[in-house]
């Protein structure tokens, strides 16, 4: 069985995004030449997430309102993690609800997707470099 | 809805004989696979249906030998 590893690096200007990450990951695929078995993407960051969904921006705006009520960023002392003087404790747990990685069935050398599946970066604590792990197994 | 274990569509003795890995994932983005309890004493995998009246696909995937 083969393996294989890299990293996607990410310098996301705002403090939070949703970045379509698909092409990336199916050029690591290439690369890999790997033709059966599994993809996993992580984040390799607390504050970020590795998500599969719909590149439909009203749909991502859906998501940041979502999340922002769930998590609100402020006021920031609502919050004790930010007592150690972080201001990001929101990013902790809109991560915890949009997920740490994925896992994606790889079938003839390519991403065994449905219809609509595209895999997304999800930034909520950006302005500073932040990597995504990419690891894949298989023959 | 949660009407459907996945775990009885799939033959689990026969995939537990087998040195492999594998997943099973929802191929639409508007339904879930997950596990958890069917009024048994054991781990069921569930299909979560958010937005059906229509055909979808779950997929599993098994590698190994």
């Amino acid at each position: 069985m083969k393996s294989f590893r890299k990293e996607l690096w990410f310098n996301i200007p705002t403090r939070r995004e949703f970045r379509n990450i698909t092409r990336d990951v199916e050029e690591c695929l290439r690369e890999s030449s790997i033709q059966e078995g599994l993809l996993l993407v992580s984040a390799m960051h607390i504050t970020a997430s590795v998500f599969i969904n719909d590149n439909e921006s009203g749909l991502h705006h859906d998501y940041e309102v979502w999340l922002e009520k769930l998590a609100p960023h402020e006021p920031i002392s609502q919050y004790w993690h930010n007592r150690t003087g972080e201001d990001n404790a929101d990013a902790h747990m809109k991560r915890q609800v949009m997920g740490r990685e994925v896992v994606v069935a790889v079938t003839n050398g390519k991403l065994d997707f449905g219809p609509w599946e595209q895999i997304f970066y999800g930034e909520f604590d950006g302005r500073r470099r932040k990597r995504v792990l990419v690891k894949i197994i298989g023959e | 809805m949660f009407d459907r274990a996945l775990s009885d569509k799939l033959d689990l003795e026969t995939i537990e004989s087998w040195n492999c890995e594998g997943l099973v994932n929802a191929m639409h983005i508007t339904a879930s696979v997950f596990i958890n309890d069917h009024f048994d004493p054991w781990e069921q995998i569930f299909y979560g249906e958010f937005d059906g009246r229509r055909r979808k696909r779950v997929l599993v995937k098994i590698i190994g030998e």
